[in-house]
């Protein structure tokens, strides 16, 4: 039964049936060639898999990002990031990174983020005389870190999965989302003053306070939404739906940026985004649990154990084959197809279920970047208006500076755990 | 031809109106539910649980919107690496299996509603019929945009005419 299962799900991808359709087909073959489980299940699954509060937060997040994008708010998040570190070498690539650090601790996904930021940064970056597949690469990498930095989609549904706590993975992700952006910065500072890239001049003081002022309603958001799951005020679901209240009024009647036809395609959109995530979560769910049904993970963890028990070696492996799924696949599927069967290898060597809820989220984020395919390239290539060969190039300094990132963390479980132990919530 | 094709435009739009409204609903109501708790001190017992007979309407629906649009993502590595003319026939038979998939979540959505439809919700008190007759209407809904797009493409390729998202 696992055999027609993995089986058929890896001739419908490879045929590029849609992602959920395709793992809903893989499950209802198996049900079917057992016979011994009622199909009635699969629609049974499907729809308790959907009906969950946490997952609420994934249409919030999409929507408040969303809303925060066409409400201008990108523009003045870019303004003032700009006054910071413009006038440094290759400042804009570094404005672009930090741009993104803030709209990803609005955003929760990594698309909407290179989308918001690139499609000012990128342009500007190519005007300024930068390479354009130096400009896309450092966007579309710097796009990863909205799932990193808080709050994440999916680290909403890792932590859906497996119980830990949606709040406590949010804070875990702080500090990996500043190294990985910090090492973005590292990188493309090197390559900035090799070619030459000037900055800008140095803002002055009064600049930089105007911008802030501007930027400062936006800048509150993350406040907002991370205060309140700290404070114990809020849970995930309700900060996330306080942020879709909060970006509104802010587009709608202090940046008078938001128009009601706008609105009307951000609602559409947002519904459509999300119903393609929540898809895949409801057939993955059925998947998952014919998995389960049938002990894979525990069958896995023994296949596994027995190679090696060394920790460093399994996460190593486990780290390989993350970069290679994540390349392939999809980050919502690979999360809950993959998280069941490796969870119990893990925590068998005392790897924290929180601290690989990080590994993971990291490494499919570096997915999303790596040739020959990546969300996040095909949308900056899109922005830049570039092939992807030009970028392949370009962005490996990146993805190779990111992996060396995902390395610290996975051998130094402190960078994920310190922030929420601090915190007392975890 | 047409006639059908203008009438799934027309159903999609419908389609795109209610996900619209319920989203709104959606926010409104959880959002309600934080206001209720934190400034009037008393919670509201339905919130919860219409907030997510709202998102599986969305979630369903919002999928065959998906499905006309094409916006469900799948692995295009190797399919890109085929010729022409054995891509159209793959995406004919890609849009045949969705198909086959769709007609087991109606068959099914429609089965399971029998079982549900005697059950209440356990706060509003609703038929249970209400949530989950988001899967039969959905995987309609899929099955037609889709069972549509895979004879579109018939025709195309019978035709030779080229294909249009190529």
């Amino acid at each position: 039964m696992t055999g027609v299962l993995f089986g058929s799900l890896v001739f419908f991808f490879l045929l590029n049936v849609p992602i959920a359709v395709a793992i809903g087909l893989a499950s209802l073959s198996a049900i079917l060639w057992s016979g011994a489980i009622p199909p009635v299940v699969l629609v049974q699954k499907m729809f308790t898999a959907v009906d969950s509060f946490p997952l609420m937060a994934v249409p919030f997040f999409i929507l408040a990002g969303s809303l925060m994008e066409f409400g201008g708010i990108s523009r003045r998040l870019v303004d003032f990031a700009n006054s910071i570190v413009g006038r440094f070498s290759g400042g804009l690539a570094f404005v672009a990174i930090i741009a993104s650090m803030f709209f990803g601790a609005i955003s929760g996904a990594a698309v909407a983020c290179v989308a918001a930021i690139g499609t000012i940064l990128i342009p500007a970056m190519v005007r300024r005389g930068y390479d354009t597949p130096y400009a896309t690469a450092v966007q579309a990498t710097a796009g990863t870190l909205g799932v990193m930095i808080p709050p994440s989609i999916p680290m909403i549904i890792y932590g859906v999965l497996t119980g830990v706590s949606i709040g406590a993975l949010f804070m875990g992700g702080i500090l990996p989302g500043f190294l990985v952006g910090g090492s973005l910065m590292l990188v493309a500072w090197v390559i900035a003053r090799k070619k030459g890239y000037k900055g800008d001049e140095k803002a002055s003081g009064a600049k930089i306070w105007a911008t802030f002022k501007d930027a400062i309603l936006a800048l509150l958001m993350p406040v907002i939404i991370l205060g309140g799951i700290y404070g114990g005020v809020f849970t995930p679901t309700e900060a996330a739906v306080v942020a879709v209240a909060y970006g509104f009024i802010i587009g709608f009647f202090v940046y008078r940026e938001l128009t009601l036809p706008k609105l009307k395609d951000i609602l559409v959109n947002t519904s459509i985004g999300t119903a393609t995530i929540m898809f895949i979560i409801a057939t993955s769910s059925v998947f998952s649990w014919i998995l389960t049904a049938q002990r894979v993970p525990q069958a896995v963890a023994e296949a596994i154990l027995s190679i090696s028990t060394n920790p460093v070696v399994i996460l190593t492996l486990i780290n390989l084959l993350l970069l290679f799924i994540g390349t392939f696949m999809e980050t919502v599927a690979s999360i809950i197809i993959l998280v069941p069967v490796l969870l119990p290898v893990v925590t068998q060597i005392g790897v924290d279920p929180l601290h690989f809820g990080i590994i993971i989220v990291v490494n499919l984020a570096i997915g999303m970047v790596t040739p020959p395919l990546g969300v996040c390239l095909f949308v900056g290539c899109g922005i830049g208006g570039i092939t992807l060969e030009s970028i392949s190039k370009a962005v490996w300094p990146f993805i190779l500076s990111m992996i060396l990132a995902v390395l610290l963390l996975t051998y130094i479980p402190w960078i994920s755990l310190i922030l929420p132990r601090l915190a007392g919530i975890y | 031809m047409s006639f059908i094709r203008k009438t799934l435009d027309r159903v999609n739009s419908l389609a795109e109106y209610a996900v619209c409204a319920l989203l709104a609903v959606m926010v409104v109501v959880v959002f309600l539910q934080v206001v209720f708790r934190f400034v009037i001190r008393s919670s509201l017992p339905w919130s919860e649980e219409l907030a997510r007979y709202l998102m599986v309407w969305i979630v369903f629906l919002g999928a065959s919107i998906g499905v006309k649009r094409k916006s469900h993502i799948g692995v295009e590595a190797v399919v890109a690496m085929l010729p022409d003319s054995m891509r159209r026939w793959t995406s004919i038979l890609v849009n045949a299996l969705c198909c086959v998939f769709f007609v087991f979540m109606v068959h099914y959505g429609r089965m399971i509603l029998r079982v549900v439809s005697s059950q209440l919700s356990p706060a509003m008190e609703i038929s249970m019929a209400i949530p989950y007759s988001a899967v039969f209407v959905g995987g309609a809904l899929m099955f037609a945009h889709c069972f549509f797009q895979m004879v579109e493409l018939m025709i195309e390729a019978i035709s030779g005419r080229a294909v249009k998202n190529a």
